[in-house]
């Protein structure tokens, strides 16, 4: 099955004015009718991955993160420790059932793994 | 796949962990007595006030050394006074995404014991007719959904909720505590946990 990228997730301070920005962009519709009220955006399109917003803090910074569909987290992310991996939010499971956890690889570039709850 | 919870903040502040304790337990001591002051607390840990204020003021930095001596002067256990110079370790440290995270988990803290919304949500949780829905909880507590999210990400890093499925989200504080100053004492019990945690990952490197 490999392991793909399956979403991006952008952080934002602004999350109203982004999915805004995107939707007269590009037309990503966002849809943030669900219990955590996370803005899933849609491209619009099935080719590419879909993405969603999450709100930062206001002493955070906004960024973008990748995130990679892997079938067990905690052996990805031994495997990702052996390699010079280091863990920024340790494997946890989201009320939604998926599992997820980032991490930064060598260079200090953030990416998510996540283990949906269908797999 | 839904929302993924991130850590918020990797700007460089001052921001110590411990240095949050005093201020709190300072805070906590002066609430109790009115005549309690700066120089009483400078005298129950044995420093000159002018130090002291210095350092709550993040103006002097703390050493390993007032740490531990601060820490042994406050009936700090052994293992929270570790956690706590674990944490100034981390700081120095070339590792700096654990540096990061960890002044990302003083910040959380910090932003804990300055917003009573993230309180009111774990109050929330006490009651039968709570819903584990961001949409509920922004209309129960007059804000916006983000501003929920917000609050629910830094109870999370701190390990003071839990959301062991869609359903079912759990209040990891002590809910008999509800006081201001208890709750308090549970921020800072908690954030000296996640340090702990943190140190001991980063040691494993």
């Amino acid at each position: 099955m490999g392991q793909p990228v399956i979403q991006w997730q952008i952080l934002s301070k602004m999350p109203e004015q982004l999915s805004e920005f995107y939707r007269q962009l590009f037309g990503w519709e966002t849809n943030a009718d669900n219990a955590l009220g996370y803005r899933m955006v849609a491209t619009g399109s099935e080719r590419g991955i879909q993405g969603g917003i999450w709100p930062a803090a206001p002493e955070g910074r906004a960024m973008v993160t990748l995130y990679v569909e892997v079938e067990n987290i905690a052996e990805q992310i031994e495997r990702a420790i052996e390699l010079g991996a280091q863990v920024v939010i340790p494997p946890q499971k989201l009320p939604d059932g998926d599992e997820m956890a980032v991490i930064t690889d060598p260079e200090g570039l953030t990416f998510g793994l996540v283990k949906p709850a269908r797999v | 796949m839904k929302a993924l919870p991130q850590r918020s903040d990797l700007r460089t502040v001052n921001a110590s962990g411990f240095r949050l304790y005093l201020q709190t337990e300072l805070a906590r001591r002066c609430s109790h007595n009115r005549q309690y002051s700066l120089r009483s607390f400078a005298l129950q840990l044995d420093v000159d006030h002018s130090t002291l204020s210095q350092v709550l003021r993040g103006k002097r930095r703390l050493t390993t050394q007032m740490i531990e001596k601060f820490g042994r002067r406050l009936n700090l256990s052994q293992e929270d006074i570790e956690a706590f110079v674990a944490q100034a370790e981390l700081m120095k440290s070339g590792k700096t995404v654990m540096a990061s995270m960890a002044q990302q988990l003083t910040l959380d803290a910090v932003q804990l014991l300055s917003d009573t919304r993230h309180q009111s949500i774990l109050e929330l949780l006490q009651l039968e007719y709570f819903r584990p829905d961001v949409r509920w909880i922004a209309r129960v507590l007059n804000t916006a959904p983000d501003e929920v999210n917000i609050a629910l990400s830094r109870l999370l890093r701190l390990g003071l909720l839990e959301m062991a499925t869609p359903d079912r989200w759990l209040d990891k504080s002590d809910s008999l505590c509800r006081d201001r100053n208890d709750f308090a004492a549970q921020v800072i019990r908690k954030l000296s946990e996640q340090v702990r945690k943190l140190s001991a990952r980063s040691g494993r490197r």
